[in-house]
């Protein structure tokens, strides 16, 4: 049964490319969401409270902007190997690691 | 579903006379036992109950003797359990703090697991995790698992002010903490139960379809019995394509819920 021994190396491959692809996909929808949900809200409520009209197209535009650089900022920029070793995802945040 | 549109015009097209294929509703997910309406026990409620009796019987049974030199089942069992801890736990959250998670993260793995296999195992085969009430109640544990951790290591204000992340101008700040606040407080959540729910769902939808056309066919005309052989052929294969997405929708689901978890216990940079 050797191949219940396997070393630690083995054992830190990180999940699969594919599953960590879609988990990563997950994040980022909820993001591409958020952005344009919240702000295109704020914008909606505030042509309603002023009277006026256009505040909802700049919110979902804006929103849509901060999402995109949201996600670019937490993810986009780590130049660090998204398959790291164990180690260094102990002293990284999620942004990085996911 | 166009797909399914056709396949109904097609079918009812077919018989002038007679009864119409029917195509399958959501309403095939409806299942009461006992009682009507919000307030019934269904099926999917009697599955999940059996899921979690048998998945203890077999991993209490299954470790009850384990050994230095283990049996078949030990054996499968760690490599199941350690598929969890390491591939999931350890790599998510990292050595120092996984520990604590795994018993959480092995148990939502292994009953939306098997919850999901439903989908395909005689005699359930029916997906529990397609009735949205299971989504909510796994993705419920593990909202209130990541907030109560992120709170309890950062204090309240402390965890809500890591929201944003550090060396941002001060004028984006605002906009983007609320972004974020919304993100981990209602979009995640609700996109973890709704991925779940949603592939589940359509995934039994299309086997039903499929399976229903096929014997639909067989009571018409002998072009619709040649008809419904590729059609079950179909059938099957996406009854093997669903056990597939079975297991990496509970894969997902909790590598998701580690990586939430990983957020909030991660130091502040």
């Amino acid at each position: 049964m050797s191949e219940r021994h396997l070393s630690d190396a083995e054992h830190r491959q990180g999940p699969s490319e594919f599953v960590s692809a879609d988990a990563m996909g997950a994040t980022a929808v909820a993001y591409l969401v958020t952005g344009p949900m919240v702000f295109g809200g704020l914008g909606l409520l505030a042509d309603h409270l002023l009277g006026i009209r256009g505040l909802v197209v700049l919110g979902i535009l804006g929103g849509m902007a901060l999402s995109v650089y949201t996600i670019w900022l937490r993810y986009g920029m780590t130049g660090t190997d998204p398959q790291g070793s164990d180690e260094s995802r102990a002293d990284t945040t999620h942004e990085e690691t996911l | 579903m166009s797909m399914a549109a056709a396949l109904g015009g097609l079918a009812t097209l077919s018989t002038a006379s007679g009864d119409s294929f029917e195509t399958p509703t959501p309403a095939i997910f409806y299942l009461p036992i006992i009682g009507e309406g919000d307030w019934a026990i269904t099926e999917q409620m009697f599955w999940g109950g059996v899921s979690v009796l048998l998945l203890s019987l077999v991993m209490v049974r299954l470790s009850a003797k384990a050994a230095v030199v283990p049996t078949k089942g030990q054996w499968m069992m760690e490599g199941f359990y350690n598929f969890a801890r390491n591939g999931i736990a350890r790599d998510m959250i990292g050595s120092k703090d996984f520990l604590r998670f795994v018993p959480l993260l092995f148990t939502l793995f292994a009953l939306i697991l098997l919850n999901n296999l439903f989908g395909i195992l005689p005699p359930v085969m029916n997906p529990t995790t397609g009735r949205i009430g299971f989504p909510i109640a796994f993705t419920v544990v593990v909202y209130v698992v990541y907030h109560w951790v992120g709170i309890s290591r950062k204090g309240l204000g402390g965890y809500l002010a890591g929201l944003v992340p550090p060396g941002l101008p001060g004028w984006i700040k605002g906009p983007i903490w609320v972004l974020e606040f919304i993100t981990f407080f209602i979009t995640r959540p609700l996109t973890l139960a709704l991925r779940l729910f949603g592939n589940m769902f359509a995934g039994h939808m299309l086997i039903v379809l499929f399976v229903s056309a096929g014997a639909y066919f067989l009571t018409q005309g002998i072009v619709f019995q040649l008809l419904s052989v590729p059609t079950f052929i179909m059938a099957a294969a996406m009854v093997l394509f669903e056990g597939l997405v079975q297991f990496l929708q509970a894969y997902v689901f909790t590598l998701l819920a580690a990586s939430y978890i990983a957020g909030a216990v991660a130091d502040d940079h």
